[in-house]
């Protein structure tokens, strides 16, 4: 094998990125209970069934009785939900209900368990997985795409019809034509392991969905170099001041949600910023309102009444961020030292100490010794080039900048009202621990990277990080660290001991430059992106799907560009600032939608049909329901629910225990994805073999073998196709953070407390101590032991030189105006997650349709329904430059002028003519998001990639 | 008035509840999953101010007045809002590409469950909602079994929860007219009224309510009355902040709520405005009685204590640290049972 | 009121009340009044009736004939609402009854006594076939009997129901059944409740608080031929 392979043991880590005659029956006896609670009982109690002829009240007796119980949970990324421990209950060989198990231990005695978790979604998968939306066997499509025209076909046809397309795309164009969407199915346990298996060895394309789907949290990763930390939801409990700012955990965080209502009792302030009075605010002790799109406004006005009033903790600032730093003032660019001395390095940057002038910052660690940066410094310093400049820090810029953001002037841009940002600021500068609920929100707005920094600067200014209770945050993420390593053993020995010892040099060198264990990750993270072993989701669809057309008026909408996105694009892929897979101009020729549904998600989707759709020879979707991008599939191919498979999956901090659970019961025809995968790898091991391919031409140029594809695909024959319970005790054996917790017992227990973040990209974020009997607060390892933070300063870092944002005039975070994304209309459509599904799984479920009104509904405020004449109950036209949708309105007074609001995942298929609001939503391209090649700012594992947006969508409203 | 031996209550913290409706599916997937009760939600949860479910339930009579029955209307199945049948095969195998589309068959529903949610009153910035969950409320004087004919609804002597005897019941419905609080269901299959049973087979094996069991925001507290250990006692009678809804019923319900605070409201200048409640005085009058402001006051009071760093009783039972406690000993875990065969 | 004895009928024809076989001329008009709102036996209802009318049916024809094995009653009311189906909670269905004494001296209006019940037939315009039989010992106390003895049909046309009731004459029961023999009278009360008027349970329309009379035809050879 010649040539470097630059894989390595993250770089598969796979996209995130989720009854006078009852007394006869002798039963007053039991009912009548003692006050004191009962022990806990030791092991099942034998209960007579009530007799099969009794009377009534043996009728609904006889209801409530099973026939075993098995632990299981729901495999899907119901995100900062996830995950909670249910017993599903079987009667008949069918599922028959479930019930939370509700035995998590209590952390802290002083404060409230974690019991008992579940959601009205969870509590209804036993009617979901057996409603009508169920794919029960193949399906090959008999008619046009999109027709609902099917053919009912074996395993044996869908899997080789498609293995034969995958080989002649392999052996005719390459391998990297296959492409992987895995979306909200991913599970980190036996369903990826499959997929990852399969598509590494193949050398195809898995996209990383998540800036696609908007959870990029771009601001989080230009200001801490990662996206990925958050607290476990019992912290909540020792914040003085919990901020939902963007975000509704009422509707989204419904099992941690107790914590919130719970800590308000315990003296705890609820401060809830948004534009209409949502559910979260309902329980709130402040409700600010605020303009969508004016977010950074308020958080800039907020700073300048902070550092106006001194409140600000100004050890705190000098030492965990960047705002110290000089930057020269004739280039705007950070003072670096290659700028003071010939060939010094240029990531090196400087602060100025009291004593000492100019000195270089320390980068293996924040411990300041006797150092002291000053706040504020003006000053002139000679270049190696003999050249004088004056240099000032990031603050003292930073105050120049808010003096234009006072409450009062910054108020007609945020809409909130000069004395509620004053109280805001106020209450921010005396909280002792304020900490902020997090919220995706803004990654899918536009200028949602502007927010995000702000926000973080808020926080920033005044301390709040790293004490209990604490902190903005980012994107929560918690996951074993066994998968790289199960999916590096499928490889052949030799090239296996090359890849690891390629790692562990590369890991070396890194470390000797004083690279973090999570830098140490990122990295590698980045090299796979730059080699094309990971993808971004969003810049495939861009580029490949033809979204980027929908940007073709960005210029008009975006009043601060200056030239054509497109041609910002180009020069982001020519100088390696981003990078796309396949090639463009390679088209993409057999794609593979696992438990995803693109059609449904993707901005501007029917561009996608358009441009992408016709490319595609073969489009495979596997799920185990219909949905739209199943309908425009040309095979559907019926996957295990989640009661029907053994497994385990990730989890995030809020919820800091890996679930697990056993398959309970099986369907028709579907198959767990590990089996799928499988049979699809041995499939085309079989049509190669059939066809004598030996061997494929790789992205870099390297033969690797399609013989023996499933032998090395199942290591062996050591995890055969029905091996689920295998291969997910074989991840947990590989995991260095489960210490002590055995597969045979987790998969029957449903949990285990994580013991620490693990060395893994998704988790080592968090940068704390996991311990079993405290709540997580993240960054502790920043703020209290002094590690730098993954970015260029090594600090929080609020000054951004890197030459797009400097010529997009975003170095530090100001507000922008939103674009007028889909024309100059006057209404702003505005979303979030519902409270009735995780995506769209459960969006067309008939239980959680009832409970609303039966289709998708748009909230409507009274000031903007009784001019067009508009009542509760209406279907309304909603229309901008792209195209128009109907919709049934509600007309609720506590919607803000201005807004209307559309929760999401709304499947296409719900909407008279198919057509929903994703057709009118552009998704324009932020050009900022372009930007790369500087430390932080590469794209790596779900985050630094361009994303897809659209909070900023305008539109008009008639009744229809 | 029927008196039983003992008493199980409910108590609802509103200031808790996050209209998920957890409460209302696990009500759903226990119970009413057989013919005729396609339509029936004996656990719901309702946005106020709202119509609620049935729609206008509150201008629909029944209960006492001075001792004396008031007439009281039958809510029909599109009041309460009925089932919904959806066309998936149609959409999705019907071949009729995009001319098919999912939605509520037959004529367009004008009412749900849950039809309002998330609406509100006042007006915008001062919009002011929150949730109400209700079951049957279990009273001491349930209009129901008094108005039953056939004496075919009792109390339980042993924990005073109102039954239908479906044996008895001959579809009359004078209970669904009589009951004020409008829990009955009639079930069109069976012939015969049917509502909320408090779980009883739960109940009987020392298993609380499936719907204060499942609820994640951990709203509900269930025990008996006079258990003067457990939390239903200290909230009711001790510290007197769970309220009965409608007392003015007459009914003596046996489920109560602890009222809800909202986040203060605004004055013209984008002030906070002290004076004026977001939730105005008169409705949470309207619903819980003259009491409720009390109530809030004094919550408001404990929850300063703690602000301060004090302690204080009634947060700490509110909050309910350790989650089995709140069931008044009815903590069993009920995957721990095992039937053995009829 | 005289149950003619017709030779050899079949059961089929006697339940259909257009057959032949039942003839106007043999039918007796009687009377019906609501039953009194005092003795509706709870507050509720009452308070829910005391403003409203009673016994929607003033009237009905009724006519009875036997085959010396089942007695059926041929019932003939008007009613401008056709009321079959309890398809929403606030429709009741349309309704009628005969009670007959199981022994001497129970008494009607009570609908039975501790001891001296009452035996009622039912047809139900949702549910017609079979028909209810229920026995009951006072106000309240009715219970249904099972395995179902009694035969209905009902046929409503531009206004007007018309009702068969039947059952045998003699029934092997531990119940307090009627068992009638021909060429023997007995007493008979007739109940019709009015869907449409939300009539059900003790809201009703009656033939009054005391029997009316039925003399059973004796069953002679050479009698009427179906």
């Amino acid at each position: 094998m010649s040539g470097p392979i630059h894989l390595d043991r993250r770089s598969f880590l796979q996209a995130a990125l989720a009854g006078s005659a009852g007394l006869a029956l002798g039963l007053s006896a039991l009912s009548c209970r003692e006050s004191e609670p009962s022990e806990p009982a030791l092991g099942p109690q034998r209960i007579p069934a009530p007799p099969e002829y009794g009377d009534w009240r043996d009728v609904y007796r006889e209801r409530w009785q099973w026939d075993k119980v098995v632990r299981s949970s729901h495999w899907v990324n119901c995100w900062y939900q996830a995950h909670c421990a249910w017993n599903v209950y079987v009667k008949d060989g069918l599922v028959w209900r479930e019930e939370q198990s509700a035995d998590y231990p209590q952390i802290r005695p002083d404060v409230p368990d974690f019991n008992p978790r579940g959601c009205q979604k969870g509590a209804c998968f036993s009617e979901r997985m057996y409603d009508p939306a169920r794919i029960r066997h193949p399906l090959k499509r008999a008619g046009e795409r999109g027709s609902g025209k099917w053919k009912r076909i074996s395993w044996e046809q869908a899997l080789s019809e498609i293995a034969e397309s995958m080989v002649t795309t392999i052996d005719e164009e390459g391998s990297d034509r296959i492409i992987w969407d895995q979306g909200p199915g991913i599970s980190m346990g036996a369903q990826t392991a499959g997929n990852a298996r399969l598509s590494v060895l193949l050398d195809s394309t898995s996209l990383d969905m998540n800036t696609e789907i908007g959870d990029g949290h771009r601001g989080v990763g230009e200001t801490f170099g990662k996206i990925l930390f958050e607290r476990s939801a019992d912290d909540y409990f020792f914040s003085d001041m919990i901020v939902c700012w963007g975000s509704n955990p009422y509707y989204t965080q419904i099992p941690n949600a107790h914590f919130l209502t719970e800590a308000r009792y315990n003296g705890a302030q609820i401060v809830c910023i948004t534009p209409d009075f949502n559910a979260s605010s309902v329980h709130a002790d402040l409700w600010v309102p605020v303009k969508p799109g004016g977010d950074a406004a308020l958080g800039l006005a907020i700073c300048q009444v902070l550092i106006e009033e001194d409140m600000i903790d100004r050890e705190f600032i000098a030492e965990q961020t960047d705002l110290p730093f000089l930057v020269r003032e004739d280039t705007g660019l950070f003072l670096r030292d290659s700028d003071l001395h010939e060939g010094g390095d240029e990531d090196e940057l400087y602060f100025h100490d009291a004593q000492r002038g100019a000195v270089k910052a320390p980068r293996r660690t924040l411990e300041l010794g006797d150092l002291r940066p000053e706040l504020e410094a003006d000053t002139e310093i000679t270049l190696h080039d003999g050249k004088r400049v004056r240099v000032r820090t990031v603050f003292s810029r930073l105050k120049d900048l808010i003096a234009a953001y006072t409450p009062e002037e910054a108020s007609s841009l945020c809409g909130t009202p000069p004395p509620m940002i004053r109280e805001l600021a106020q209450r921010f500068g005396r909280a002792k621990a304020a900490c902020m609920v997090t919220s995706s929100n803004f990654g899918k707005a536009y200028h949602g990277n502007l927010t995000e920094r702000t926000q973080a600067l808020v926080y920033a200014l005044t301390g709040n990080y790293g004490k209990k209770g604490s902190g903005f945050v980012g994107f929560p993420f918690l996951t074993h660290d066994g998968i790289e390593k199960f999916i590096l053993e499928s490889f052949a020995f030799p090239i296996r001991t090359v890849i690891s010892a390629m790692g562990k040099f590369e890991e070396t060198r890194l470390r000797l430059a004083g690279f973090t264990d999570e830098m140490i990750l990122y990295e590698q993270s980045r090299n796979a992106f730059a080699m094309g072993m990971r993808t971004s989701g969003a810049l495939f669809w861009y580029i490949h799907g033809g979204l980027i057309e929908a940007s073709e008026k960005l210029q008009e909408w975006d009043p601060y560009l200056d030239r054509p996105i497109k041609e910002v694009l180009e020069e982001s892929l020519e100088k390696n600032w981003q990078y796309i897979w396949p090639k463009p101009g390679n088209d993409p020729r057999v794609m593979f939608s696992l438990v995803s549904n693109p059609l449904r998600r993707i901005r501007g989707y029917p561009l996608i049909l358009e441009h992408l759709w016709p490319k595609l020879r073969t489009m495979v979707t596997i799920d185990w329901r219909m949905t739209s991008t199943g309908l425009w599939s040309d095979y559907v191919l019926p996957a295990a629910a989640w009661y029907e498979r053994t497994e385990h999956k990730w989890v995030t901090p809020l919820m800091p225990f890996i679930h697990a659970g056993e398959k309970a019961t099986s369907f028709e025809e579907a198959k767990s994805d590990w089996e799928i995968m499988s049979r699809l790898a041995e499939a085309v091991d079989k049509e190669a073999a059939a066809r004598g391919i030996k061997s494929f031409k790789d992205r870099t140029g390297n033969e690797r073998p399609l013989e023996g594809l499933y032998d090395a695909f199942s290591s062996g024959g050591e995890y055969g196709h029905g091996d689920d319970d295998k291969v997910a005790g074989a991840l947990i054996e590989r995991a260095s953070n489960l210490e002590g917790v055995e597969w045979e017992e987790l998969k029957k227990k449903g949990w285990a407390r994580f013991t620490s973040l693990g060395n893994t990209i998704g988790s080592i974020g968090t940068a704390a101590d996991i311990t079993p009997d405290d709540t997580i607060t993240p960054l502790t390892h920043h703020v209290n032991d002094k590690q730098p933070y993954p970015t260029l300063s090594r600090r929080i870092q609020f000054y951004l030189d890197q030459e797009l944002y400097v010529e997009m005039g975003e170095q530090l975070p100001v507000h922008k105006e939103p674009p007028t994304a889909g024309g100059d209309y006057p209404l702003i459509l505005t979303g979030g997650h519902t409270r009735w599904s995780i995506h769209s799984a459960w969006r067309d479920d008939k239980l959680m349709l009832q409970l609303q009104r039966g289709e998708p509904a748009m909230w409507m405020s009274v000031e903007d329904a009784e001019p067009r004449g508009i009542s509760d109950g209406d279907r309304a036209k909603v229309f901008n430059d792209l195209d128009s949708f109907e919709i049934l309105v509600k007309v609720a007074p506590a919607v803000r002028p201005g807004e209307v609001i559309i929760y999401h995942a709304w499947d296409n298929f719900q909407f008279k003519d198919q057509k929903g609001f994703q057709n009118l939503i552009a998704s324009p391209l932020n050009p900022v998001e372009l930007a790369g090649g500087q430390f932080h700012l590469r794209p790596m594992d779900i985050s630094m990639q361009p994303s897809h947006t659209d909070r900023d969508t305008r539109v008009d409203v008639a009744l229809a | 008035m029927t008196k039983s031996d003992r008493q199980l209550a409910m108590v609802l913290d509103l200031n808790k509840c996050i209209g998920c409706h957890t409460c209302s599916i696990a009500c759903k997937r226990l119970w009413t999953r057989d013919e005729g009760m396609e339509y029936m939600w004996w656990n719901t949860v309702n946005t106020q101010p709202g119509r609620g479910t049935p729609r206008d339930w509150q201008e629909m009579g029944g209960g006492f007045r001075d001792g004396q029955a008031l007439p009281g209307k039958l809510p029909t199945r599109g009041e309460f809002g009925d089932a919904w049948k959806f066309n998936h095969e149609e959409v999705f195998y019907g071949g009729k590409g995009e001319k098919a589309h999912l939605k509520p068959q037959g004529k367009d529903p004008h009412w749900g469950p849950n039809w309002d949610e998330d609406q509100g009153g006042g007006e915008y910035p001062n919009a002011y909602y929150f949730y109400l969950p209700r079951i049957c409320n279990h009273c001491t004087h349930p209009a129901c079994l008094e108005a039953c004919p056939r004496k075919a609804i009792e109390k339980r002597q042993q924990d005073g929860i109102v039954v239908i005897n479906e044996d008895r019941c001959r579809g009359y419905r004078f209970c669904m007219e009589a009951c004020p609080y409008k829990k009955i269901y009639f079930n069109h299959a069976e012939k015969v009224s049917q509502k909320c049973i408090f779980c009883f087979p739960r109940i009987e094996q020392g298993v609380a309510n499936a719907c204060a069991r499942q609820c994640p925001g951990r709203v509900r507290f269930v025990g008996y009355r006079d258990d003067q250990a457990a939390p239903i006692y200290k909230l009711v009678d001790k510290w007197k902040v769970a309220l009965p809804l409608h007392p003015d019923y007459g009914t003596e319900p046996n489920v109560f709520y602890v009222p809800p605070i909202a986040p203060p409201s605004f004055d013209e200048n984008g002030d906070l405005d002290p004076s004026k409640p977001r939730i105005p005085d008169e409705y949470l009058v309207s619903l819980f009685g003259p009491e409720v402001l009390e109530v809030l006051e004094v919550l408001k009071a404990e929850m300063a204590k703690k602000r301060e760093g004090a302690e204080s009783e009634l947060m700490d039972l509110l909050i309910a640290y350790k989650w089995k406690e709140m069931f008044g000993g009815f903590d069993r875990d009920p995957a721990t049972i095992e039937w053995t065969g009829s | 009121m005289k149950a003619r004895y017709v030779a050899g009928a079949q059961l089929e024809l006697l339940l259909d009340p257009d057959a032949a076989l039942w003839s106007s001329a043999g039918s007796e008009h009687l009377k019906l009044e609501g039953t009194p709102l005092g003795m509706q036996p709870t507050d509720a209802i009452r308070s829910s009736w005391a403003d409203k009318k009673i016994g929607a049916v003033a009237g009905v024809d009724v006519e009875a004939l036997h085959d010396g094995r089942h007695l059926a009653f041929r019932l003939e009311w008007s009613d401008p609402t056709e009321n079959r189906a309890v398809d929403d909670n606030d429709r009741f269905a349309d309704a009628a009854a005969i009670a007959l004494p199981s022994q001497e001296g129970s008494p009607l209006v009570t609908m039975g006594a501790p001891g001296l019940a009452v035996n009622a037939w039912y047809w139900r315009a949702d549910d017609e076939d079979p028909g209810r039989e229920v026995v009951s010992e006072g106000l309240g106390t009715t219970r249904t009997l099972d395995p179902p003895t009694v035969k209905c049909r009902g046929s409503w046309r531009a206004g007007r129901w018309r009702v068969v009731i039947a059952r045998e004459l003699r029934v092997e029961s531990a119940e307090p059944v009627a068992q009638l023999t021909p060429g023997e009278a007995t007493g008979f009360g007739i109940a019709i409740w009015d869907g449409g008027s939300s009539e059900r349970a003790g809201l009703k329309a009656v033939s009054g608080f005391q029997w009316e009379i039925l003399e059973i035809g004796a069953a002679k050879k050479g009698g009427e031929q179906a």
